[in-house]
């Protein structure tokens, strides 16, 4: 992330405006250990299907897409934005925004926070159970 | 079936089995099937998000570069993937022509590139309610041949390139994002900066998503036939510049006794 903001600022001369630099502090760190919690389940999750790289690569785009990384969220038809409120990283992305901007990315934030922890509970409850699953049926390790 | 004939076609189709896992559906349906739609998704309402291009601009120009994948990824590992399986010294050492040997590995790489792109572009196409006349596919079918073959040329390229170096994925991936700027899949080429310019001009895909563009806007394919052509001499060339490239690599790697990698 540091990267590519140094890159845009150098390369591409873009400024980045932070209007509130604590709340800043505050909400990249959430939202990215938001991004890794989501991983965390999602590696969890599909621990048994022996190419799960390929469904990281398949989930890349849409995440950008429907985490409103790059385009607002008011643009995509109404029925994804259920799906967007349940991902932490559009809650991270929106309280970056409202940092830089002077908003108000507290609630943002806590919402980040609160969903990445769900995350990380539910990967830790599906642990157990996925290593249970791949003793039973002789899956741990792929050939 | 004489032997070349045997080698290419068989030999070529024999080996991209063995090779390319991808074909596996659990490969093929989420990197092939469902990320280039996304791929499309995203670009095109980028540009709407930006207030640029149209619909039909991004879903032609994502459609055909999205063949870049199969292109790069299955061609490199088609040739450079023996290396890692133990089994390129068998190949090299066989008496097999090489042309046939390693151009027949090409062939399927082209046939999966065409199907990525042409499912792309009309799954796409019915999403996004783009408008091509019907009288339009076949030769857009065509430039998607034609685009296939060229960017299986720079294919055959990187394959030579991992007759040398480990990390094709990373390499792949790397052309993979310069294609999506230099070909004029998301950005018109006018408005590259002139040394971009110059760089799309010689590289593959770029004429093809232009001759898709001008013949889904109503084109004839005689209007659009010096883009086809062009298309098809870079992938000539390529494809030259790709099997010498081979053979230079084959050369030196026996030299360094780098044939595998253990």
């Amino acid at each position: 992330m540091a990267t590519t903001i140094l890159w845009g600022r150098v390369v591409f001369g873009i400024d980045l405006p932070i209007d509130q630099p604590l709340l800043m502090a505050l909400a990249i760190p959430a939202a990215l250990l938001s991004i890794g919690a989501l991983g965390f389940l999602i590696g969890i999750a599909f621990a048994r299907y022996r190419y799960a790289w390929a469904l990281g690569s398949m989930t890349e785009y849409p995440m950008w897409l429907i985490c409103g990384f790059l385009i607002p969220l008011a643009l995509l038809p109404s029925w994804v934005a259920p799906i967007s409120w349940l991902l932490a990283p559009t809650w991270g992305m929106n309280a970056i925004r409202e940092s830089s901007t002077g908003g108000t990315p507290l609630p943002d934030i806590a919402m980040c926070v609160l969903l990445g922890a769900a995350y990380i509970l539910v990967g830790v409850l599906l642990t157990d159970r996925v290593l249970r699953a791949a003793r039973v049926k002789a899956s741990l390790s792929l050939t | 079936m004489t032997v070349p004939l045997r080698i290419f076609f068989v030999g070529g189709i024999t080996a991209y089995r063995g090779l390319i896992n991808w074909l596996s559906p659990w490969i093929f349906v989420p990197t092939l099937i469902v990320a280039p739609i996304f791929q499309i998704l995203l670009f095109v309402y980028i540009g709407r998000s930006a207030g640029v291009q149209s619909d039909e601009f991004f879903v032609i120009g994502n459609a055909v570069q999205y063949a870049s994948i199969p292109c790069l990824f299955s061609m490199t590992h088609a040739i450079a993937g023996e290396r890692y399986q133990q089994t390129l010294a068998y190949i090299l050492v066989s008496p097999a022509g090489r042309l046939p040997l390693f151009l027949g590995r090409a062939l399927p790489v082209i046939c999966n590139a065409m199907l990525v792109a042409a499912f792309s572009l009309v799954v796409s196409g019915l999403l996004l309610g783009i408008d091509v006349p019907p009288s339009a596919w076949a030769p857009i079918a065509l430039v998607i041949v034609v685009s296939s073959f060229a960017c299986t040329g720079l294919g055959l390229i990187c394959a030579a390139l991992g007759l040398r170096i480990r990390e094709t994925a990373v390499l792949n991936n790397v052309i993979f994002g310069l294609l999506l700027i230099f070909t004029g899949a998301n950005v018109p080429i006018d408005e590259l900066p002139g040394w971009m310019q110059a760089i799309s001009n010689r590289i593959p895909l770029t004429h093809g998503i232009e001759a898709a563009r001008e013949l889904a806007d109503g084109s004839s394919i005689g209007d659009v036939d010096g883009l086809i052509a062009t298309e098809f001499a870079i992938g000539v060339v390529y494809t030259l510049v790709g099997y010498a490239a081979l053979r230079v690599m084959e050369h030196e790697s026996r030299k360094r006794a780098s044939i595998q990698i253990a």
